[in-house]
């Protein structure tokens, strides 16, 4: 078992293939030894975060592990394959879905980053520039004609 | 670590925005839209805009597309700014081209550049920004994929290009593109795409087809590079294979084998099948060599399909050949056709792949993945090889053994030691380097095996015919049936003539060499061919099993056998041989000798053919452990019969003595004539000393030389002291005397040990004992002690003393001096 603790400073004791989802975890128990008691401290992670990755890793601790990055090729870099159960987990507020985002960037977990990222991209797709920024909070800082020309510079990526 | 204390840090916001999220993140995200929405992406905000068109989001589209960013480019400095390094991007490309061209069969490749986009060969330059690159791309293959949506056969694709290896590059592409998922919703797409895709490759296939049946070169190659875009056309491959006549080519019908062989013995069947084999590859060979012809203009070079062509022709004909000949070859009563076969065999295989994959076509052939497919069928045989490899040697030695002893025991009255001939001292160095030189020319003459491997290695390359048939002819002699029972008559070297020695034979030791050399060379040549990593080990078992026989079963029983005899033997006379030599002792020396030689021998093959597969530094091997053993053989042999040897020696001194020192010889009559040489017996003894020392010199190691020679030494002067104390010696009789000790000494210096010759000098100095006249003279003699360096006590002189005739008159004199002295 793994102690972990979160930037408020809660802990959390988990299965070691659990907190080894994270491949930042589990370097620093290869580096720390086996025989360390003391809990890991996260202090980029808030506790409501990391019991959130806790469950999503809790889930997935039986999965193969990630295909190596040279393997992309082949490997259908859609946002639409998401799991049952993953959306399921994802659907939550924004703020939420941005800490997770970061929380897996930081303790490197690439399956629940990609869920996040594939999330957002899903917020994306479909709705128009104006409704893209109302949803994000984005402000718009191009002039009109600016807008126009990006428009015109980008029409070979529509689809005809 | 840190353990910051909680609560350190207070996050103000209290919800988390997307902008807080870092440049790459972002990047990530809008690298999962598909490129229909990067348009709107991009139209976000400024920070939007930049991260959009980051080589962050292209990049790996670029890569699903199969264009990679090369290493090289990367080291092309950015200073040049973007004109000057797409210039040497351009130039990077043309030079792949050029390079590609240069390739055998390059001059077949489409002049279309849209040929090098295929695959993963396009490399991009790192000045150019990725979505730059990828917008090129996308244009060019967009229309072309959209239009799917509707069409298949009859789409855009097909209505602006007519070039089938150009349509199959794009197919390839187009492939790649849908498989990207670039697009959401183009489920529809991806199965209009591979239906057309399947049936495309079909028409091209079948247009493959029949211009192979027509035998339209042109149109093979055009359709065969379609197909090599289009999927890396290994169908194409296959059909070439399977329509290709040499697999239904009967000119060498394996289940014909049995049938074609000589159905007589003779001293060619032994190598008859290996022959027809050798016979069936250079018609592979020279089948194989017009194919790749056929190929080099067909298909790219990159297909590699001579390599699997080659592949199969092992996979079915050869090996489906080679299975018939030897199990032909097993059919026959001689193991060693069997083996014979199985060596050659597999070499012809390793010759066969050496000269397709240099054929004068240059048509590339991996040669490493042919050896494999060749070591993949001979398993069988070289699995099981080596076992029967060592059961027939072993077998062999054991024939060789027993018929030798069955010659000897035929022959033994023969070699009497009654004839009178053994080894002279004096022929013993002429008679070695004859030896010698008959054993070098019956090993090493012929072209064998092992050079010819050696050669494969340093790539020279000959007619494999030849080569092989070099090395045949020595064997032949030895394989064919026939051999067991000519064999007699057929040896054409009588090493064992010249010597009586009926206890070790150098021309067994030969044959034994000469089949374990021929067991070694197959032994080479399969490991070789197969499995390296075994080589080692077979050559030690090889060499071992001559080591073992020649050491422990000949040369171990022959000491054996000597020291029997020598124990049981008694001195001897003139009745047996004029010179009076103990032929057993002498046997003895003898043997020693050969034994010598035969070792030598061992060496020198051990030197020329064994020792650069082994590891000499590996003390512990078992080769070199054996190699140990079997020298220690020889010392032990000699040091165990060598107690025997000398006291059967000397007894045969003191025996010739005994008979032949006549009682006038020290005390002639008055007036008799005084020759001043040795006295006859002191001559015999001398000659038969010599018959049996010099025949050890530079046998064995000068040490145990030298404790032999002391150890003759300290025993003959006790018999001659013995033999004087035998006899009465006269004044006149002295001057004998002398003679003779003078002639012992010079015995003793001739033969170059220290102690024997000091010895001696004493000897020597006892002439005087009885030459002096007058009893102060003769007291100052007797109680010289330096004289006598210890060798002699007082009590023995007194002994001595009492030969002289004149003893009586003496010894109260000498004795009475005596007491008062002390």
């Amino acid at each position: 078992m793994v102690k972990l603790s979160s930037s408020d400073g809660r802990e959390f004791v988990v299965a070691k293939e659990v907190a080894c989802q994270s491949v930042l975890i589990k370097n620093m128990l290869e580096d720390l030894g086996e025989d360390s008691d003391a809990p890991i401290p996260l202090p980029n992670v808030s506790g409501p975060v990391l019991e959130k990755v806790i469950e999503y890793a809790t889930h997935h601790k039986d999965d193969a592990p990630p295909p190596p990055e040279d393997d992309s090729k082949n490997i259908t870099k859609s946002s639409e394959d998401i799991e049952e159960w993953d959306k399921e987990f994802i659907n939550v507020d924004q703020g939420t879905l941005f800490e997770i985002i970061l929380a897996a960037n930081y303790l490197d977990m690439k399956g629940l980053l990609d869920l996040g990222c594939k999330t957002v991209a899903n917020m994306i797709k479909g709705k128009t520039v104006e409704e893209i920024r109302k949803t994000f909070n984005i402000v718009n800082d191009f002039t009109p004609e600016e807008e126009e020309q990006i428009r015109k510079e980008n029409e070979w990526c529509e689809d005809r | 670590m840190l353990r910051k204390p909680p609560k350190e840090p207070p996050k103000e916001q209290p919800s988390r925005h997307i902008s807080s999220l870092p440049p790459d993140l972002i990047a990530k995200i809008i690298g999962f839209l598909p490129v229909s929405e990067l348009s709107k992406a991009a139209r976000l905000s400024r920070r939007f805009k930049v991260l959009t068109y980051s080589d962050d989001v292209y990049e790996p589209k670029l890569r699903q597309l199969g264009v990679h960013v090369a290493a090289a480019a990367a080291v092309v400095p950015a200073e040049g700014g973007s004109a000057g390094t797409a210039a040497a991007g351009a130039d990077s490309g043309d030079e792949l081209v050029v390079r590609l061209r240069q390739l055998p069969g390059g001059q077949f490749l489409s002049t279309q550049a849209s040929y090098l986009e295929t695959g993963s060969l396009l490399v991009r330059s790192s000045g150019k920004p990725a979505r730059l690159e990828f917008k090129e791309i996308f244009t060019q293959l967009a229309p072309l994929y959209f239009d799917f949506r509707h069409r298949q056969k009859d789409s855009k694709l097909f209505r602006e290009h007519k070039d089938l290896p150009e349509i199959g590059a794009l197919l390839f592409r187009l492939r790649l593109l849908d498989r990207a998922r670039f697009s959401d919703d183009a489920e529809d797409i991806s199965f209009s795409l591979e239906t057309t895709i399947e049936w495309f490759e079909s028409m091209v296939l079948g247009q493959f087809e029949s211009a192979y049946d027509r035998s339209d070169v042109a149109e093979m190659r055009k359709t065969a590079t379609a197909l090599y875009n289009l999927n890396g056309g290994l169908a194409c491959v296959n059909v070439f294979i399977s329509k290709n006549p040499i697999f239904f080519d009967h000119t060498y019908n394996p289940s014909l084998v049995a049938s074609k062989l000589p159905a007589t013995v003779g001293p060619s069947v032994g190598y008859a099948l290996a022959d027809d084999f050798a016979k069936f590859m250079d018609y592979m060979l020279a089948n194989c060599t017009k194919q790749a012809e056929l190929i080099s203009q067909i298909f790219v070079p990159n297909l590699n399909a001579m390599t699997l062509f080659v592949n199969k022709v092992f996979e079915d004909s050869i090996s489906e050949y080679m299975s018939a000949i030897l199990a032909a070859a097993k059919t026959r009563e001689n193991v060693a056709t069997y083996l014979h076969t199985i060596a050659t065999s597999i070499y012809l295989c390793t010759q066969f792949i050496d000269f397709i994959s240099k054929n004068a076509q240059g048509v590339y052939v991996d040669a490493d993945a042919a050896r494999r497919a060749m070591i993949e069928i001979v398993r069988p045989y070289s699995d099981e090889y080596i076992e029967l490899e060592m059961d027939f040697l072993n077998k062999r030695i054991k024939t060789e053994l027993e018929k030798w002893d069955k010659r000897k025991s035929k022959d033994a009255k023969a070699v009497s030691p009654s004839s009178g001939q053994f080894f002279r001292a004096e022929q013993v160095q002429a008679h070695k380097r004859f030896v010698m030189n008959t054993m070098k020319a019956v090993i090493f003459a012929p072209v064998t095996l092992t050079k010819t491997l050696a050669q494969i290695g340093s790539g020279k390359s000959k007619p494999h015919r030849q080569a092989l048939l070099n090395d045949a002819e020595p064997i032949s002699a030895d394989i064919s049936p026939a051999s067991d029972a000519d064999h007699d008559g057929t040896v054409t070297y009588h090493l064992d003539d010249n010597s009586l020695n009926s206890l070790v034979s150098l021309e067994l030791s030969l044959h034994l060499m000469h089949a374990n050399k021929e067991a070694l060379g197959r032994a080479l040549v399969v490991a070789a061919s197969t499995d390296m990593s075994k080589l080692r080990a077979n050559v030690q078992r090889v060499f071992i099993a001559l080591l073992k026989a020649v050491g422990e079963r000949h040369i171990k029983v022959a000491f054996a056998k000597a020291m029997e005899r020598m124990s049981k033997s008694g001195p001897v006379d003139e009745s047996v041989n004029d010179k009076m030599v103990n032929m057993d002792s002498l046997q003895f020396f003898e043997l020693v000798h050969v034994a010598d030689l035969i070792q030598q021998m061992v060496d020198v093959y051990y030197n020329e053919d064994v020792k650069i597969w082994i590891d000499e530094q590996d003390f512990l091997s078992d080769i070199i452990v054996e190699k140990k053993n079997f020298e220690r053989v020889l010392d032990d042999g000699v040091a165990s019969g060598m107690d025997k040897a000398i006291q059967l020696q000397v007894n045969q001194c003191e025996y010739i003595l005994l008979k032949q020192q006549k009682a006038t010889d020290y005390n002639p009559p008055e007036n008799g004539l005084f020759d001043w040489k040795p006295s006859e017996a002191c001559e015999s003894v001398i000659t038969c000393l010599n018959a049996h020392t010099k025949l050890m010199s530079g046998v064995t190691e000068k040490n145990t030389m030298e404790v032999f020679l002391s150890e003759v030494g300290v025993r003959l002067f006790a018999v001659t002291i013995k033999n004087i104390r035998r006899l009465q010696v006269s004044q006149t009789g002295a001057m004998q005397l002398i003679c003779d000790t003078n002639r012992y000494y010079e015995w003793a210096t001739s033969v170059r040990v220290t102690s024997v010759s000091r010895l001696f000098s004493v000897l020597k100095e006892l002439g005087n004992l009885f030459l002096a006249d007058g009893s102060e003279e003769l007291r100052k003699l007797v109680h010289d002690a330096p004289r006598y360096q210890g060798a002699l006590r007082i009590e023995e002189i007194y002994e001595l003393l009492q030969s002289r005739t004149d003893y009586r008159k003496i010894q109260k004199q000498v004795e009475a001096k005596d007491c008062l002295v002390m």
